[in-house]
């Protein structure tokens, strides 16, 4: 029987970036497929070399645009602890207040493009009018919509009232209201468990040896999830990780639901236990951090890690980030062989791939 | 197998989710990070948002009394705002109409330096935080 080989991307219909998939193919089944990168490459993180550490931040931000918050507190937990001081307690909820719901629009989106992708254009459109009304929240709260560059070096920029925070919680409880609404028609709809059932399946001992992370991981039965680490203020939160056990899309598919309406859930409990006083230290010189440091962190798609390395000077001397699209390609490749050509779309999708942050 | 048809239903009654922008145009939330204004005449052309601007898009030139700003490179992140010392700096609610040509954002103020030049504080490199 001969192969044919078919390359799937870099552009294509379904994928918001552009990732390049060599796919071997035998009687409408994928046989190998083989990943090229690099189409989105922007040298981000050698931009430190020009940027003193306040200024990284608006740079790492523009890593991920969907999940910039989280980022940026990433970033900047690692300087923080590299110079020995800790944002006062009210911003670290707010940090979390706003990851939270950065999460929620990240998860609100990648489940509007899967509907999409689906065929399922409604949904699709269902999913995206709610997710504007989190964006509004995120405006609201921190002035810009997407990229919301709210952190710095010692705290939050935004001390949202409490007015504001009142009216947050009553929008989260209308928009969870709405999407569980929504809960059916995603995840028990025939057309759509057709299309996502037993397709791509990553079994437990893969994903573990793979080293897939996030939600990807925790479809796969893996309970781990970078907030139970408890930075900033999740210790304080009682967090516990969305896991199913089937391993396939539409496990990944029932972990993201979940987590957007647990996301939602930590954003109330932020709320409630949101401790008064001031979101920002006052920094007596521009921080000049010494010393290497490896910070993780939970992004929508999964675990991000940061290495800083700095030596006392204004700039650092090191950027490295990991994100959790490049952990989750190999996971990827090694769902992919066996599936049908016409479910090889919907797989990818499945993990929630973020092309620009894998290659920054 | 038809809980989204009770969804679009109700949708069917609440009007568009939708705007038709250029006609209708949101209310701006309060603090909205939008466009750049510079009264520049209290500005004392100090230089430090442009030390501070992550995105390189702004100049001043204390000899001729210029201060430059390309809004096509800015990303509205608002540090030159925290940073201006005698607070001339701010920023709008609204965002800037779109264009179709790129320019750049000239404020032509009086020069300082020459013996202290115009009227309040001639001030050295480090304006003073008093506001005007
Ligand atoms: S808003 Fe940000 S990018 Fe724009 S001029 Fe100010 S510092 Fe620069
Ligand atoms: S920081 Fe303020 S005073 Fe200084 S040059 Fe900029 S706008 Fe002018």
């Amino acid at each position: 029987m001969r192969h044919t080989v078919i390359p799937f991307g870099p552009q294509h219909p379904v994928l918001p970036e552009p990732i390049h998939l060599q796919l071997t193919i035998r009687e409408e089944r994928v046989v190998e497929a083989l990943p090229a990168l690099g189409f989105v490459h922007r040298g981000l993180e050698r931009l430190v070399e020009a940027r003193d550490v306040p200024q990284m931040i608006q740079v790492v931000e523009r890593v991920c645009g969907i999940c910039s918050m989280i980022h940026a507190h990433c970033f900047c937990m690692g300087v923080e602890a590299l110079l020995g001081i800790e944002a006062p307690p009210r911003a670290q909820v707010l940090r979390v207040l706003w990851s939270e719901l950065h999460r929620v629009q990240s998860h609100l989106l990648w489940l509007g493009l899967f509907a999409d992708c689906l065929g399922f254009e409604s949904l699709f459109m269902q999913f995206w009018r709610i997710r504007e009304r989190i964006l509004d929240l995120g405006e609201a709260t921190t002035g810009n919509r997407v990229i919301v560059s709210v952190n710095v070096i010692g705290g939050v920029r935004r001390d949202p009232d409490a007015a504001q925070l009142a009216w947050v919680a009553a929008e989260i409880d209308r928009i969870e209201e709405e999407l569980r609404r929504l809960e059916p028609a995603v995840l028990d709809d025939p057309t759509v468990r057709r299309r996502t059932v037993g397709k791509g399946v990553l079994s437990r001992d893969q994903a573990w040896e793979l080293g897939a992370v996030g939600p990807t991981a925790r479809a796969s039965g893996i309970a781990e999830d970078m907030r139970q680490t408890n930075y900033a203020a999740y210790g304080r939160l009682y967090f516990e990780p969305v896991v199913e056990t089937d391993g396939d899309s539409h496990a990944r598919l029932r972990v993201r639901f979940r987590e957007t309406l647990a996301s939602l859930d930590l954003v109330r409990r932020a709320i409630r236990i949101l401790p008064a006083g001031e979101v920002r230290l006052k920094l007596r010189e521009p921080p000049a951090p010494r010393g290497e440091i490896v910070v993780r962190v939970e992004q929508p798609r999964g675990e991000l890690l940061y290495y800083l390395k700095g030596s006392g000077e204004k700039r650092l001397d090191r950027v490295r980030i990991r994100t959790p699209t490049f952990a989750n390609l190999p996971a990827l490749l090694a769902m992919l062989p066996g599936v049908s050509l016409s479910d090889v779309p919907v797989v990818t999708l499945s993990i929630d791939p973020c092309i620009s942050c894998t290659e920054r | 197998m038809f809980e989204l048809t009770a969804v679009l239903l109700r949708n069917l009654f609440r009007g568009p989710a939708t705007r038709r922008y250029p006609h209708t145009v949101r209310e701006p939330f309060p603090r909205t990070r939008g466009e750049l204004e510079n009264e520049i005449g209290r500005c004392t052309f100090c230089g430090l948002c442009v030390r501070r601007c992550p995105s390189r898009c702004l100049e001043v030139d204390p000899a001729a009394g210029v201060w430059r700003w390309d809004p096509f490179a800015c990303i509205y992140c608002g540090v030159c705002v925290e940073a201006c010392p005698v607070r001339c700096l701010s920023q709008k609610e609204t965002g800037r109409r779109p264009a179709t040509a790129r320019e750049t954002v000239l404020l032509q103020g009086t020069p300082r330096r020459r013996g202290g030049a115009q009227g309040k504080g001639g001030a050295g490199e480090e304006a003073g935080p008093e506001p005007s």
